[in-house]
């Protein structure tokens, strides 16, 4: 018991002081995650890992490129544009809210928005558009919205993207919110994100192979086989989360919003390749 | 109020912990260590190990064979089991018995059954 | 055997079932509310486990069956209070396996 207890004091002061020098930039942690996966996959072409589980097993790939004559979201994504399209009661659409009325701008979500200080994530400001313009806005998992939010990803194709986190206390302070919910251990099982996509991607757990930290973003929405139909990032974070018997948060809940911060600058440089499918 | 149960869960985490005697398992209790351990809710033991006749075994853990040589202290695969990350901090392993994964007997048929392999 | 005597022991015997019926109840509200308070105190780290539990020490409870939410409401309260060490661990803990610092 004792022993115990000097052993867990002894590393809670080691543990102490790497984080009082804490500190690498966004940029730091991007370029040491490029290097930590090419030392991990040296074969793997940095561009691949859009395709995350694909890039690492030529089987699984070969697959999943046979299937993609007919991709199962096809109809989602021309549903998406129509609603895209579609004008609301008063008369405006979609484009109204957006920069360059929509078409191409997936590579640039999420954000950090300087003036309410909060991450705003490509469903939200859908939403927001909605709200703006009186509709009731949409649940955020799946259906309509996942639908517009990967006919636009769509309009993005081969566009890489550009996360900024700026020099703002509090910009930083959302991409290190995000950063810690990654890295920490949660749920009965006592996993984190990065158990599986830092420290075991290319491993299988039982028959799935777990895919790497980068990239991760770039194919969503996705259609997962599994779901049957498309979903969002957040519907895959709480899924994540319910798997290792953590109680997920709210899509859109500030804690999702800053992890889609941190992990999709962690993508910084790779393609947005939604809307794509998995297992 | 708040301690006592504190402290009463450290003396179960210390009792659990403390050897104890083991009597030779019966071929039940093997087979109910072997159920426990492919189970999806109890040790998924398979998500990550390879062992036995399991079918579709991950491949994040090393293989479960030769237990007996691996381990010849039952006492030290128990507190492996327990908590893994006790051991080593970066370990993928549930702490299975300090999480409350499996109770201190769901464990030890665990091993009577692995002590078979 | 006085008068008082019997009266008093009427009063024990009577009180022995009054007792043997809050108690249980008691227990489970007891442990019920420590238990909820304890998941609140996880955060953003609750664990479904807990939850599962809470829920089946309700419904054991609205069953009457108080011995056995009590049971739950306990197992509740020990899984919630290793979320909450979970949460306190993991404030520093993270960085172990963090790309950068």
């Amino acid at each position: 018991m004792l022993k115990a207890k000097v052993i867990l004091v002894a590393l809670g002061a080691a543990l102490a002081v790497p984080a009082a020098m804490a500190g690498s930039t966004p940029e730091e942690d991007r370029k040491e995650a490029v290097e930590y996966f090419k030392q991990m996959f040296p074969d793997v072409p940095y561009e691949e890992y859009v395709n995350g589980q694909y890039a690492l097993d030529e089987d699984r790939r070969s697959q999943w490129e046979s299937l993609q004559d007919f991709p199962p979201y096809e109809f989602a994504v021309a549903e998406g544009k129509e609603m895209f399209e579609t004008p609301f009661a008063n008369g405006k659409t979609y484009a109204s809210c957006f920069e360059n009325d929509g078409i191409g701008v997936r590579q640039n979500y999420p954000y950090f928005d300087e003036k309410n200080n909060e991450v705003i994530t490509l469903e939200l400001a859908i939403n927001r558009c909605r709200e703006a313009n009186g509709e009731q806005p949409l649940k955020y998992k799946k259906g309509n919205i996942a639908s517009i939010s990967a006919y636009m990803a769509s309009t993005s194709q081969g566009k890489k993207f550009n996360i900024k986190v700026q020099d703002s206390a509090e910009a930083q302070a959302a991409y290190q919110a995000g950063k810690e919910f990654y890295y920490s251990r949660r749920g009965q099982l006592n996993f984190s994100c990065a158990s599986c996509h830092v420290q075991n991607p290319g491993n299988w757990i039982r028959a799935d192979l777990l895919s790497p930290a980068l990239g991760q973003p770039s194919n969503f929405p996705v259609h997962r086989s599994k779901w049957g139909e498309l979903g969002t990032l957040h519907r895959r974070f709480a899924g994540c989360n319910r798997n290792v018997r953590a109680e997920p948060l709210p899509a859109q809940s500030t804690e999702y919003r800053n992890l889609e911060f941190f992990l999709t600058y962690m993508s910084n440089g790779l393609p947005v390749v939604g809307p794509s499918t998995r297992p | 109020m708040r301690k006592t149960i504190i402290a009463m869960s450290f003396t179960t985490l210390a009792l659990g912990a403390a050897p104890h005697v083991v009597a030779e398992p019966s071929q039940a209790d093997i087979d109910r260590g072997k159920e426990l351990a492919f189970s999806r809710k109890d040790g998924n033991c398979l998500a990550c190990h390879k062992m036995d006749d399991g079918k579709l075994t991950g491949t994040i853990g090393p293989e479960l064979v030769d237990m007996k040589t691996r381990y010849p202290d039952r006492e030290m695969l128990f507190k492996r089991i327990w908590d893994e990350t006790k051991f080593n901090p970066v370990t993928v392993m549930p702490p299975f018995g300090k999480h409350m994964i499996m109770s201190k007997d769901e464990i030890n048929r665990v091993i009577d059954y692995l002590y078979t392999l | 055997m006085s008068r008082s005597t019997v009266t008093f022991g009427m009063v024990i015997a009577l009180s022995i079932p009054l007792f043997a019926q809050a108690g249980p109840k008691d227990d489970f509200e007891k442990a019920y509310s420590q238990a909820e308070r304890t998941h609140q105190e996880a955060g953003t780290f609750q664990w479904t486990t807990t939850s599962d539990r809470l829920k089946a020490a309700q419904e054991a409870a609205g069953a009457g069956d108080y011995d056995a939410a009590a049971r739950l409401a306990r197992d509740a309260l020990e899984l919630a209070q290793q979320s909450v060490a979970q949460q306190q661990d993991q404030k520093e803990a993270w960085r172990i396996t963090a790309i950068g610092d």
